[in-house]
């Protein structure tokens, strides 16, 4: 299988069965899409059954995916956000106080940590719609039009969404941010 | 442009400002941001919220997920086979099964029906010879 193939020409060969066109696509988005649903969840093992799940409806449902109407990360994150969507609504799992406090580089102060801390708790508050946008717009980089695209909704409102998700995050955070 | 807008702007269209629109608004922030140590304290400020959110959404390594997932889909794929052999082939062969029975049963007896018959008609010889022996004599 070569590397360079597209996505799409990648899905093409999987609609055909072809499992190493599944592992190939499966290997170059596994982690993205892994931190993605870890950052939605915050759970390891749900995050984790979220993903598996996900990539088994890529392979088994192949022939429902229409190249020339998404991109293949666009369907992906799709499923992967129903899949979210549906474990919040059954509210099964826990959140993991799973953050790495030693990433955070070494001049960073107690407050910083505190500070991390607080954020991921007011993140968690978040209602998915903003968390999701802002997950996809700040932490993952993308633009506007491809989380609309995977929200199904209009760039216009994921602009509303991330600039409520970032005044709920200053407005709680304000007095530990400023220092005072 | 005051510090609440420029709050506003930033929530809108975030901290980095080579992002920034080229519009009227995205140009007086830029300006603003230049002239006012009050805006760069808020940009600032924001830049640091948003750098430790990505220490916060910190991710932890999915150690042997790829090689999980492979072995669910590998698992389906047999499971399929499986499927595949039981609906596709081994059900029509169910169903075809009495015909050939049948069509087997059929040509069986056709081929015992034209062995009587020949056997009839060759008693039948039998017999007409037996009367022509009785008239020669």
């Amino acid at each position: 299988m070569k590397h360079d193939d597209s996505d799409a020409a990648l899905m093409l060969k999987v609609q055909e069965g072809n499992a190493e066109a599944f592992e190939e696509l499966m290997r170059r988005h596994v982690r993205q899409l892994h931190a993605y649903v870890f950052r939605l969840c915050q759970n390891t093992s749900e995050a984790e059954e979220i993903c598996q799940e996900a990539f088994m409806r890529v392979w088994s449902r192949a022939k429902t995916w229409m190249p020339k109407r998404v991109k293949f990360t666009t369907w992906l994150f799709q499923i992967a956000r129903n899949l979210c969507i549906d474990r919040f609504r059954k509210q099964t799992a826990k959140l993991d106080s799973s953050i790495d406090l030693d990433l955070i580089p070494d001049a960073s102060t107690d407050r910083d940590k505190e500070l991390v801390m607080a954020l991921n708790q007011v993140v968690q508050e978040l209602p998915e719609r903003q968390r999701t946008a802002l997950v996809l717009c700040q932490i993952e980089g993308w633009t506007q039009y491809e989380v609309a695209e995977v929200m199904k909704a209009s760039v216009e409102a994921v602009e509303s969404l991330i600039a409520r998700a970032r005044r709920t995050l200053r407005t709680k955070l304000q007095a530990s941010i400023t220092g005072n | 442009m005051n510090h609440e807008s420029l709050q506003s702007f930033i929530d809108r269209n975030g901290t980095d400002e080579s992002q920034w629109p080229d519009t009227e608004e995205g140009m007086e922030a830029r300006r603003f941001v230049e002239q006012s140590e009050l805006a760069r304290q808020v940009l600032n400020d924001n830049k640091r919220l948003f750098q430790l959110l990505e220490f916060a959404m910190s991710v932890p390594n999915p150690v042997g997920l790829e090689q999980r997932i492979l072995q669910r889909v590998m698992a389906t794929r047999e499971r399929n086979w499986t499927h595949f052999l039981s609906s596709w082939v081994l059900k029509p062969a169910l169903v075809a099964l009495p015909l050939v029975l049948g069509f087997v049963l059929g040509l069986t007896s056709t081929d015992s029906s034209v062995f009587v018959e020949n056997e009839i008609t060759s008693t039948q010889f039998d017999d007409h010879s037996d009367l022509l022996a009785i008239s020669d004599e």
